[in-house]
């Protein structure tokens, strides 16, 4: 049963997840048509597209299934047979192998990448980088009041000091020369 | 069949310019190290290490690429043995045996065994590169428009069925893959889907996508996971025991060289390359085995047979790389990337005009493949360190190195903010099964498949039967396309009339 609990979000993650592919080509697609429906422009994009929402709505119709039909399962023996080829499975839920803990882990850390992205022209490439490397440390789990600031501070000197030296591109420092 | 002029040019070219050979023991270490730490691959670490080419010249850069794929193959069989853990998905059937022997008190001599196959796999792979690239070349230069556009999709749904577990999963990846490879502006100008954003219109940066998807969603779904090894005994290298591990393979040539040409086969197959070949080639030999009850117990034989295949596959996929230039998996496209970003493209036209340049890859990689016998010997003594490095350290830092590479590729926000958005696909695609190859081989190939396409169309007249009805070639890459969509309907069919014989 707490497996199934589990489960549940996992379900709803990959529908929502079809979902945002179907609503990207859509959109992609309606932005193709609206530019011009010569042939040229449309040879591909147009039918591939469409295979593309098809595919979503047989992906989106069996994760809907399979979810009503587990959650219509009150015990395990009206649980539906599992199916032993992974072929066979419709839904992707069984194949998750981070537990509910590293999943939000790496979303924070996810969340953390993208303000590193769009912060190191604002606050420094130095600064932003010791903190990325510092907080992912932490998240991940790794302790040490000395480890952690002194491996990072190596870190941020020996790659930002290297990029700089490395790459022709004007790269915003604090601290760093 | 094999071009004089172009073998002499290769070695002029190889004996000029001493950057190539720079290149090659860096990339066979980065290699090593990558394989042996579980978790990382050869395309991750080829992924890291592309912006770096973009300081190098054409040929060395592929040198190094080339080097970091060797090097990974031999590096993923170290956690194999050592830890139980494949390295890399091509080393799966090298667990079954390898482990086994670490734990029983011989991983030296598995060791030796996984080293001196992969190094001598490797050779015989770019062995029959080196003899059918000028064939191929000769013959792949006539093909038209409406062939290269049947052997495109052809590729691209032999990694999407074959590539994942779920075939409408995988041609969904493929699909979106292709179809995000058209945003910009096409071939006949038409601007679509960039949003307005300015970068967009060349298409979205190909490298720092594929770091996304290849480099940062892996090490996102590497969160929780340490690997770390506490176990101290069993963990030194012995070297008499290694080269006795070697000897085993040299005693039995022909179990080795019928594994390897398993290896290059089906390397040579998009989608399926060394991650199947490895495995196919234990069944094999197990298969033809006078004892198979000793499999998965030990056996240094099964050792060699996924070794063997997983290291020669790598000669396989780049015949597809650089004769059709689809790439057939990771590794395969990030070389094809490395060809983009030095303005070389890959496929017919090259191989044929550039026959020389193809050679000294090929002559460079026989260099490679015994520097890694070398190599490989001096990193066993450092291997049971590296096997420890714990991934929680290796995770922040290897995300900032992504990004900084994205940076250098674009020189401006673009490939950064790339690399996070495609970091996010790839990890979540990843975590519902989808494919992630399959998208970034339809990413690269999307143009190409437009343009033929609209090619193909003109040509033929907006899509006359007659013209496609005197053309055999794209008949039969039509026919392989149309079979490998059907396959798991046809796998499916086989099983159940598999089972109702077994039913009494």
């Amino acid at each position: 049963m707490a497996e199934r609990d589990e489960k549940e979000p996992d379900d709803l993650g990959h529908i929502a997840f079809v979902a945002v592919i179907a609503l990207v080509t859509g959109a992609y697609l309606w932005d193709v048509v609206s530019v011009s429906t010569h042939i040229n422009n449309i040879i591909l994009v147009v039918p591939l597209a469409i295979l593309l929402l098809v595919l979503a709505a047989a992906l989106l119709v069996s994760s809907v299934i399979a979810r009503s039909r587990r959650a219509g399962a009150q015990s395990p023996q009206e649980a539906p047979p599992e199916a032993t080829d992974p072929s066979e499975t419709a839904t992707g839920a069984e194949i998750a192998t981070q537990s509910g803990d590293d999943i939000r882990r790496a979303l924070v850390l996810l969340a953390g990448l993208g303000a590193y992205v769009w912060l190191y022209d604002v606050i420094g490439l130095d600064v932003a980088t010791f903190i990325f490397v510092a907080g992912g440390m932490l998240l991940l789990g790794i302790r040490g009041r000395v480890f952690v600031p002194v491996f990072s501070t190596i870190f941020t000197v020996i790659v930002v000091g290297g990029a700089d030296l490395l790459l022709h591109y004007p790269m915003f420092t604090v601290i760093l020369p | 069949m094999i071009d004089g002029q172009a073998v002499l040019g290769a070695t002029a070219m190889l004996s000029s310019d001493i950057d190539i050979w720079l290149m090659i023991v860096p990339g066979l270490l980065i290699g090593l190290t990558a394989g042996a730490i579980a978790g990382l691959s050869n395309s991750m670490a080829m992924a890291i290490c592309l912006p770096l080419t973009l300081y190098m010249d054409f040929l060395p850069a592929v040198m190094f690429l080339t080097a970091i794929f060797t090097g990974s193959g031999f590096g993923g069989a170290i956690t194999s043995i050592l830890m139980g853990i494949p390295g890399t998905t091509s080393a799966v059937a090298t667990t079954f045996d390898g482990y086994p022997m670490a734990r029983a008190g011989r991983h030296n001599e598995a060791l030796g065994v996984a080293l001196l196959s992969s190094t001598i796999a490797t050779l015989y792979g770019y062995v029959v590169l080196f003899l059918l690239v000028g064939p191929l070349g000769a013959w792949v230069i006539r093909l038209a428009a409406a062939e290269m556009l049947l052997v495109a999709l052809w590729g691209l749904s032999m990694i999407a069925v074959l590539g994942g577990n779920n075939a409408i999963k995988g041609l969904l990846a493929g699909g979106f893959g292709l179809l995000l490879g058209t945003i910009g502006m096409n071939t006949s100008g038409y601007i679509r889907g960039t949003m307005d954003i300015p970068f967009l219109l060349d298409g979205i940066p190909l490298v720092p996508a594929m770091m996304g998807m290849f480099a940062a969603s892996q090490l996102l779904a590497l969160v929780g996971t340490r690997f770390l090894v506490t176990e101290e005994e069993n963990r030194r290298a012995d070297y008499r025991k290694i080269m006795a591990g070697c000897m085993e393979v040299l005693r039995r040539p022909v179990a080795h060289f019928k594994g390897s040409m398993l290896g290059v086969f089906i390397g040579a197959i998009p989608g399926v390359g060394s991650s199947v070949g490895n495995l196919v080639s234990y069944a094999e030999m197990k298969r033809n085995d006078d004892d198979p009850d000793s499999y998965g117990k030990g056996n240094p034989k099964g050792v060699m047979a996924a070794e063997s295949a997983n290291s020669s596959s790598e000669g396989g996929s780049m015949v597809t790389m650089l004769a059709l230039g689809i790439p057939g998996g990771g590794g395969t496209a990030m070389l094809l990337a490395a060809f983009t970003m030095h303005n070389v493209t890959g496929g017919p036209q090259f191989i044929n005009d550039n026959m020389d340049i193809v050679y000294t890859i090929i002559f460079g990689n026989f260099v490679q493949a015994a520097l890694l016998l070398v190599l490989g010997l001096g990193f066993l003594a450092v291997a049971g360190n590296i096997v420890r490095i714990p991934v929680t350290i290796l995770i922040p830092a290897v995300l900032v190195l992504a990004v900084l590479g994205s940076f250098a590729i674009t020189g401006d926000k673009a490939g950064p903010i790339t690399l996070f958005v495609f970091a996010a696909l790839g990890w979540v695609m990843k975590r519902y099964d989808y494919p992630v190859a399959a998208t970034v081989i339809g990413l690269l190939l999307g143009r190409m498949v437009e343009s033929e396409l609209i090619r193909t169309w003109q040509v033929s007249g907006g899509m006359e039967l007659a013209y496609f009805a005197e053309r055999p070639v794209a008949i039969t890459f039509a026919v392989l396309l149309v079979l490998s969509l059907m396959q798991p309907l046809i796998k499916r069919r086989l099983k159940q009339r598999r089972l109702s014989r077994a039913e009494p």
